[in-house]
């Protein structure tokens, strides 16, 4: 069973490498080179359904190891954000900059990612799009309300 | 076994700076330790032969001497009999400081154990610190990556509270100005000028919707209490203050479920401070004073609310009518809470018990409230990922 596969992310070019990268086991690769591809992806519980996320070796649900990878939707709502204004010194140079709490669209997982563009409370509840970070070394992903499609 | 365990002396610094002085004159953690425990022993009236165990809050990143639980019972020259231990727990820390030492003695393993902390961080540069403090509250790999500041977290809630219940943005910074008068008379407290709403709006930005009167300053503080059992409680010929209920729960998550849903109802701490009540056989409207660890407006609001203090949504306005105020019908944080009192992370909770135990023994002075017969403490971890709460009762 595979869902359409959704259009690649849009990309976001970024300035310099990643603040402070993620660390990249064999396990969550896969995770990682979907996304340097423009897809967003976790692991789905293939005994009880949940998807979890981040991706994990196991389902938190049912403790099933049975977890295949798959697509998620790169789109969803903004449940919240904040704009952190004093910053650890690895991120100094992004200050301010926007996070916030994205419910995924057709029954996605919740995640935490960095937003890029304006964002504002009348946002909030609003739909976004998931986009690619592109940082010279490597690939994050992102948010960004989505305006007037 | 099982048996009651009391605390009969406490020593506390107040909160404050003492790592960032100029160089040479910093007070060593050790040092600062010396202070709280004599005091607190004095005012048990015990010796240190009568000392069974030492239980230690984990000093965090910035302290110097590491292995610090083995290293001050040395330095304090006790011999335990019972445990040397230290403790860890995020925000929970000093909770888990006060919880093990209590089950020490309800164990029977000890009948008078030492509950010490010291946090420093003000001798760290803010930047440095948050470097390291990013790890703590956070997927390392799939959230810290993005610069998710501890108190960021509680920004969204903030953030999500004033859009879902349309409260006013004055009405949480209510709580600020709160808790900033309950410190006006509390000599441990960090923060003692008066504030007003308008100063609070127009704080800078930290984590926005929050400015800097919202969000907790850096602090250092050390506390000490003095655990022993109800018979040595009772012998000793002094007030004690004895602890009646104790509750805790997890929910399993590490600040955020990945499941889309309500993440403003702090459901820990329902479950934990309905379990310590049960235990102390009272019900929530005995309770005359409480001390909610809450290093932000917002966590203030939701967390009376999770208490079922008051309605949800309903947090901040009652804050802002006075509810929660010394006068009021549901004292919070009569020490000033982590916005006034201060908030040194490790040790906060522990500071929490210090007033709990000031107010029902009806030592707090103009902050006393009138119903002093029980008060509950409140510690956390995460985002209320998890709660531990004590119930107290002065016993005189």
């Amino acid at each position: 069973m595979s869902a359409p596969r959704p259009m690649p992310m849009a990309e976001v070019p970024m300035t310099g490498p990643r603040p402070f990268p993620p660390r990249i086991s064999p396990f969550t690769r896969p995770f990682w080179d979907a996304l340097d591809a423009g897809r967003l992806t976790s692991t789905r519980c293939a005994d009880c359904g949940t998807i979890g996320f981040p991706p994990r070796k196991l389902c938190r649900a049912c403790w099933s190891r049975a977890v295949p990878w798959t697509a998620l939707a790169p789109r969803g709502t903004l449940y919240s954000f904040t704009r952190v204004h004093v910053a650890p010194g690895a991120f100094r140079g992004d200050t301010p900059y926007a996070i916030g709490i994205v419910d995924l669209a057709d029954d996605g997982p919740r995640l935490m990612c960095r937003m890029v563009g304006d964002v504002d409370t009348q946002d909030l509840d609003g739909p976004v799009e998931m986009v690619v970070l592109r940082y010279e070394d490597g690939p994050l992903f992102g948010a960004r309300v989505a305006r007037g499609a | 076994m099982t048996r009651r365990a009391a605390i009969l002396g406490y020593g506390a610094v107040p909160v404050g700076a003492y790592q960032r002085v100029a160089q040479g004159d910093a007070v060593l953690e050790h040092e600062l330790a010396v202070d709280v425990v004599l005091d607190a022993m004095a005012m048990a009236g015990l010796s240190k032969a009568e000392l069974d165990g030492v239980v230690v809050a984990h000093p965090g990143d910035h302290t110097r001497q590491g292995y610090f639980h083995t290293f001050l019972t040395a330095h304090l020259g006790i011999r335990a009999r019972a445990t040397v231990i230290q403790v860890l727990g995020n925000g929970m820390t000093g909770g888990h400081a006060f919880d093990v030492a209590l089950h020490q003695v309800t164990s029977g393993q000890a009948d008078c154990a030492l509950s010490v902390g010291v946090h420093f961080e003000t001798g760290v540069p803010t930047a440095r610190h948050l470097d390291y403090s990013i790890r703590l509250t956070g997927d390392v790999d799939f959230q810290s990556v993005f610069g998710a500041v501890p108190i960021a977290w509680y920004a969204m809630d903030a953030q999500r509270y004033l859009h879902e219940h349309r409260v006013p943005r004055a009405t949480l910074a209510a709580i600020a100005v709160k808790n900033r008068a309950h410190a006006l008379a509390n000599p441990l407290a960090q923060f003692r000028t008066p504030i007003s709403i308008d100063e609070v709006l127009a704080a800078r930005p930290i984590v926005e919707p929050l400015g800097l009167l919202e969000v907790p300053g850096r602090a250092d503080g050390a506390v000490a209490l003095v655990i022993v059992s109800e018979d040595v409680a009772r012998a000793s010929g002094r007030p004690y203050v004895l602890v009646r209920g104790r509750g805790f729960e997890h929910e399993g998550l590490h600040q955020l479920s990945d499941r889309p849903g309500d993440a403003l109802d702090y459901g820990t701490l329902r479950a934990a401070s309905g379990r310590a009540l049960a235990a102390a056989g009272i019900g929530l409207a005995d309770v005359g004073a409480f001390q909610v660890y809450a290093p932000c407006t917002i966590v203030e609001a939701l967390g009376t609310e999770a208490l079922g203090l008051f309605a949800r949504g309903r947090g901040a306005h009652a804050a802002a009518a006075g509810e929660t105020g010394i006068g009021g019908r549901h004292p919070v944080n009569t020490c000033g809470g982590c916005l006034s009192r201060g908030h040194p992370p490790e040790v906060t909770p522990l500071y929490d018990v210090v007033e709990a135990a000031t107010q029902v023994l009806g030592r707090a002075g103009v902050r006393q409230v009138a119903r002093r017969g029980f008060a509950m403490t409140v510690s956390e971890l995460g985002k209320y990922n998890a709660a531990l709460v004590h119930v107290l009762e002065g016993v005189e």
